[in-house]
């Protein structure tokens, strides 16, 4: 299903690090982990992530670091404590907003 | 477009050019993944790649997006302390000097002041890096500067010409740490070395038993911070013990039984006369007992009444006048402008621990922690001296020194804080942690 892409803008920091805080991953993963748990909902480009992801580390939310993979060098975001106290707020405000969108929703359908 | 054009357009917005790099290898890598993935799904090469290009978006917004996020800040807090601090130290210089009888010094101070000036601006355009990548090179500098200066008295400083010259062993043992990071327990011993070598080069070069003995607390908790890091990748605990065993307990015992067989003469008068100045009133306690007796003549704002301090010049005085220089001040003005000094002091001091606290950077922080404990260290040992409360000895303060050597220094540790600011969104490294294990299961059809 196509979704308004400005309903996904403001809360990609929040799925990022929701990402992150069950594993550290590189970018492409998080793509492909994105894509695979919201069932082909959420398909991000990697012109959008890689700044994201830039700037998310330049606030302490994440840190990186170069690790060997199959012999594959990759560069591997990580969730900070900062990151994860962020991703608090961030994920009450938007139970919050959710809440409320559905009670006028259900308002509006009843 | 090919993956080549696509990074070459993107990286061709970012200003800063040593972001490039691992912004390009990151999007390649990137690209290369996924055409992997559309070519394992059944399509060619050529086709796999290009799909994969386009799916990366505009390189041209990607491109300044990612430009806006690395490009080189500015401190204006630092660079507006540095200056303003500079100015003033060189006017209580004037003041404290007694230039107006002295006019041949007033050139003398402006070229000091310039080449502070052109020293911090020197190390705020330097890439920092230089400093892990030609550590022992510069400690070969350092050392071989530090003879040079020892011999120096020409510019009426004498053998403390080098005094804070030698702390830049520290920062230098910050890079020395980073070109050993991963190397195991091995590294670490060299590390302990090093740091051995340091002190002791503080010490036998240019030093005294005092100025060494900073430079090695310094480096032990570099060292500390770089194991609890995990630089080495050994085991913490055992390596942070390790530590605190032959490298503090070990040479304190040292210290002790060599008092006790051999004596230390000298320190244990020096540390006597500090806890009882009466004892030796005449001798090795005079200054602790002149201390007293300054601070009884203070006041608020002013004078002092009949202070011996008034009367003495920072040129042609008594050696110990320059790490006096805030009593003498306080004599002169009164105890609010000293403690005007002190908050200039207690400012730098916050800033350099504010860059240190934010660093992401591995070098860069160790470096930044090298220099705010360089700074914190002089500041606090220099105001517990000036209020006898610490054994006198020679340190000299930041921006309010007639030393050449010591506005080096400190304009080098001030400018290399700005570097590492400026650099801060630059410059994203690995930062030596791994996963504790990664297990990979691969099923393959035969």
């Amino acid at each position: 299903m196509a979704i308004d892409k400005s309903l996904i803008s403001g809360s990609t920091s929040m799925l990022i690090l929701r990402l992150l805080e069950e594993k550290d991953m590189y970018g492409y993963e998080m793509i492909e982990t994105l894509q695979k748990k919201s069932e082909n909902v959420f398909v991000l480009k990697a012109g959008t992530l890689y700044p994201l992801l830039h700037s998310l580390e330049g606030k302490n939310y994440l840190t990186s670091y170069e690790d060997e993979v199959n012999g594959k060098q990759r560069k591997y975001y990580s969730i900070t404590k900062a990151g994860r106290k962020y991703l608090r707020s961030r994920m009450e405000e938007w139970q919050e907003y959710q809440t409320a969108v559905v009670h006028v929703l259900g308002v509006m359908v009843g | 477009m090919t993956k080549e054009a696509f990074i070459q357009n993107v990286t061709e917005q970012i200003r800063c050019v040593r972001a490039r790099d691992g912004i390009a290898r990151e999007l390649s890598d990137h690209i290369t993944d996924q055409a992997a993935a559309y070519e394992e799904a059944g399509e060619a090469h050529e086709a796999a790649v290009d799909r994969a290009v386009q799916e990366m978006g505009d390189p041209v917004e990607v491109g300044v997006e990612l430009d806006r996020i690395h490009r080189p800040q500015i401190d204006y807090k630092l660079i507006g302390m540095a200056f303003l601090f500079h100015i003033a130290g060189f006017f209580i210089i004037w003041l404290m000097g007694d230039f107006s009888n002295h006019p041949q010094y007033i050139a003398r101070q402006c070229v000091v002041l310039l080449i502070s000036f052109g020293v911090m601006a020197g190390m705020y355009f330097l890439d920092y890096s230089f400093i892990a990548r030609y550590a022992y090179g510069i400690l070969v500098f350092v050392t071989i500067s530090l003879f040079i200066s020892s011999m120096v008295v020409s510019w009426g400083e004498g053998r403390f010409v080098g005094i804070m010259l030698r702390y830049l062993y520290v920062p230098v043992f910050a890079g020395i740490l980073y070109r050993l990071r991963k190397g195991g327990y091995r590294a670490l011993l060299w590390a302990m070395g090093m740091q051995i070598v340091s002190a002791g080069l503080a010490y036998r070069v240019a030093g005294t038993l005092f100025t060494a003995g900073n430079i090695y607390v310094m480096c032990t908790i570099l060292l500390v911070i770089a194991v609890a890091k995990g630089w080495f990748l050994v085991d913490k605990k055992r390596a942070i013990g390790v530590i605190l065993g032959v490298l503090v307990i070990l040479p304190a015992a040292l210290i002790i039984m060599k008092g006790i067989f051999s004596g230390y003469g000298f320190q244990v008068q020096r540390l006597l006369a500090w806890l009882n100045p009466e004892r030796d009133a005449g001798g090795a306690g005079y200054v602790y007992q002149w201390l007293r007796q300054e601070w009884g003549m203070v006041r608020l704002v002013g004078a002092a009444d009949n202070s011996p301090l008034l009367g003495d010049s920072l040129i042609g005085g008594p050696f110990f006048t320059e790490p006096f220089i805030l009593l003498q001040l306080i004599c002169k003005y009164g105890i609010l402008a000293g403690a005007a000094l002190v908050v200039a002091f207690a400012a730098v001091v916050v800033r350099a621990f504010q860059i240190a606290k934010r660093q992401k950077n591995q070098l860069g922080f160790m470096l930044s922690v090298a220099s705010f404990m360089v700074i914190l260290l002089n500041c606090l040992e220099g105001i517990l001296i000036n209020t006898g409360y610490f054994l006198v000895s020679s340190m000299q303060f930041p921006f309010v020194t007639y030393s050449a050597c010591t506005a080096m220094t400190y304009a080098a540790l001030i400018g290399l804080l700005l570097s590492i600011y400026r650099n801060e969104r630059i410059v994203s490294e690995e930062t030596f942690r791994r996963p504790t294990w990664r297990l990979t299961v691969k099923w393959e059809k035969r």
